[in-house]
């Protein structure tokens, strides 16, 4: 039976977990340092959502906007695209005679919410990270979620 | 029995990363231990110590603080429900993702590896996820990296990040608008656990040359072959082959009439005329009118014909030889220009007892939206592909009789979400979906089950019979 004590030594021991703490030293290195905030220097054009007058964002906009250009950031860094990836994904083939695929981030799922035109929040499950960006940045309909059979089907257009 | 071997680990800091803990809560059905590493950095994530008052069952004080103990609540469901001595390993973080105002990555999970052909594998030449292979082998395979990976959105509700629809970090369920994120966790952590295949549906291309081990099971009934047996092309078109993919695992086909309603909703064609067109046809449903039931509702089925090319639109109120036409029987309207519930009420208006709107592209029939209380028949809608067979068999009829019986109701021997055989369903909707098609159940399944391409607001964070199916099918690929 696994104990606490043996579940930290597989974590101590994973070669994975060295890595890990590589990165995670390196991530934090980096957002401490002070020069990184020039990266994000430049001018700023923010539109008013309901006038579409130019004006200077209020923080929480401004905020919002911070978190979106690292969300696209973390989003594009490395990007590959899913053939490419796909071409360079290599079989390991091992000693006991099984074989080993890594896997990348377009083979993982994601979960995809949009607000519909009646104010609903529709879901999706989708496969691949460009998909799921494709799905957020169309603005496509995502699956509209039903609580009963009457109304359970996938996506109700009006016309 | 055994006993609950639920436990916290202690943070290993000095590794930049800790486990926020385990679980492996014994059950009737077993356990297994899922370890969720935090992989956040400080005041990231799981680390964010903005104060939150505690809600739903949810003990955190701080939004880090409970977005670690929704993750382990997930994590203990999956624990107590799965069988492996090798822990299973999740890394994970909560960090922005894509957002727009309107839309919003939610999150993100995946097995990290997958292994063929191991010493014992069930099934020869098939891919198996890492912590399924783990399982299997009883041991790790992998080096102690994590098997699955997850990243969940930081900045869900704020603004520009479908602002107001924030995550619910309650473990009841009471998410009311909000989303439910334990049941999504449980959703994505099923996928990473194995609820997939690695095949691509778009092309129908195995990965590496390859089948996964969830293509053995896949049956399409209309090529009256498995996924593995196919060519890419016949996957691809298989893939599209609208609830006609079923799956065969003994473990979910023994369980599809205890966890599924009897009852499901369609067209069925009978009568002297219908010839090859009879049969029960898949239908999309609409939001008004009233409900599809048992025996239903049964007539001539005549279509409205208003348009110069021989369609019929329904938009204005039907004069002449349509309202005829129409008059006690079922009028069959083409989709376009007016809403459906426009032409509904306008059949009705004419004397017609139900109408099926025939759609005007190709895909899948429609869920018909729309609201109009005054509409008090049954409506439904089929395939442009189907529409074209009911025509041919209404080419000849007269201007009060075709001969093809229409029956909209429900077949009470066919359950929400299985074929005819009953089998489940999986989801193959026509236009492709990318990614949502096939690794999951169809959306006819009633009541709603956990790994639905949506996940829907009914939801309890249930996994096991007699409420969901998922851990049937887990058990068919070897869980």
């Amino acid at each position: 039976m696994l104990t606490e004590k043996s579940i930290m030594k597989i974590l101590q021991a994973s070669q994975w977990h060295k890595r890990l703490f590589l990165a995670t030293a390196i991530v934090s290195a980096i957002a401490a340092a002070p020069g990184v905030q020039a990266q994000e220097s430049g001018m700023r054009v923010f539109k008013d959502p309901v006038t579409g007058q130019l004006r200077a964002p209020t923080a929480e906009e401004s905020a919002a906007l911070d978190a979106q250009i690292k969300a696209d950031q973390a989003s594009q860094a490395g990007r590959v695209s899913t053939q490419a990836r796909m071409k360079r994904a290599v079989q390991e083939v091992r000693a006991d005679g099984s074989t080993m695929m890594q896997l990348d981030e377009s083979q993982m799922t994601y979960s995809v919410a949009t607000r519909n035109a009646d104010g609903s929040v529709g879901m999706a499950c989708v496969t691949g990270d460009e998909t799921a960006d494709k799905l957020v940045n169309s603005g496509s309909s995502a699956n509209t979620p039903a609580t009963a059979a009457h109304s359970k089907e996938h996506n109700h257009e009006e016309k | 029995m055994k006993k609950n071997k639920t436990l916290a680990l202690k943070s290993i800091a000095t590794a930049g990363a800790f486990a926020l803990g385990m679980s492996g809560a014994a059950t009737a059905f077993g356990a297994a231990t899922l370890v969720i590493v935090n992989s956040n950095v400080a005041n990231e994530g799981f680390n964010d110590t903005t104060p939150a008052a505690p809600v739903g069952g949810n003990i955190g004080t701080t939004l880090g603080q409970q977005r670690q103990i929704a993750f382990q609540a997930a994590a203990n469901k999956w624990g107590a429900t799965l069988t492996s001595n090798v822990p299973i390993i999740i890394s994970a973080s909560v960090v922005p993702l894509s957002c727009s105002a309107n839309s919003a990555v939610l999150g993100s999970a995946g097995a990290t590896s997958v292994f063929r052909d191991f010493p014992g594998a069930p099934i020869a030449g098939s891919w198996y996820s890492g912590a399924l292979t783990n399982k299997l082998t009883g041991a790790d395979q992998n080096g102690g990296a994590p098997q699955i990976v997850a990243r969940f959105n930081s900045n869900l509700g704020q603004a520009n990040c479908l602002a107001g629809s924030p995550f619910y970090l309650g473990l009841d369920g009471n998410h009311g608008t909000a989303i439910d994120m334990v049941t999504v966790l449980e959703h994505e952590f099923g996928h990473g656990l194995g609820f997939q295949t690695f095949t691509s549906g778009a092309s129908g291309a195995e990965l590496g040359g390859m089948p996964s081990v969830w293509d053995n099971f896949l049956w399409d009934n209309t090529a009256g072959k498995r996924w593995v047996d196919m060519t890419n092309a016949e996957r691809a078109t298989s893939a599209l082959n609208f609830r006609k993919l079923a799956w065969t695992g003994p473990n979910v086909s023994s369980k599809v009439t205890t966890v599924l309603s009897a009852g499901t909703q369609r067209l069925n064609i009978s009568g002297p005329s219908a010839s090859t067109a009879a049969g029960d046809y898949p239908v999309g449903t609409a939001s008004f009118g009233v409900v599809l039931s048992s025996p239903g509702v049964s007539g001539q089925l005549m279509p409205v014909v208003d348009q110069p090319n021989g369609t019929g639109l329904a938009c204005n109120p039907l004069t002449g030889g349509n309202a005829l036409s129409v008059n006690g029987r079922i009028a069959m309207v083409d989709r376009g220009v007016c809403g459906f519930a426009v032409k509904a009420k306008n059949a009705q208006n004419a004397g017609a007892i139900g109408v099926v709107i025939a759609n005007n592209a190709a895909g899948t029939a429609p869920g018909l939206g729309g609201t109009d209380p005054t509409v008090v028949i049954p409506v439904l809608s089929v395939s442009l592909s189907d529409a074209t067979i009911l025509k041919a068999a209404l080419a000849k009829r007269t201007r009060t009789s075709s001969g093809v019986i229409a029956n909209l109701g429900v077949d009470p021997n066919q359950y929400a979400g299985a074929d005819k055989l009953g089998r489940a369903l999986m989801y193959t909707p026509n236009p492709y979906e990318s990614g949502s098609s096939v690794s999951h159940w169809d959306t006819s399944a009633f009541p709603n089950q956990l790994m639905e391409p949506a996940i829907n607001g009914d939801l309890t964070h249930e996994v096991t019979v007699p409420f969901d199916l998922t851990f049937e099918l887990l058990k068919d690929i070897g869980w």
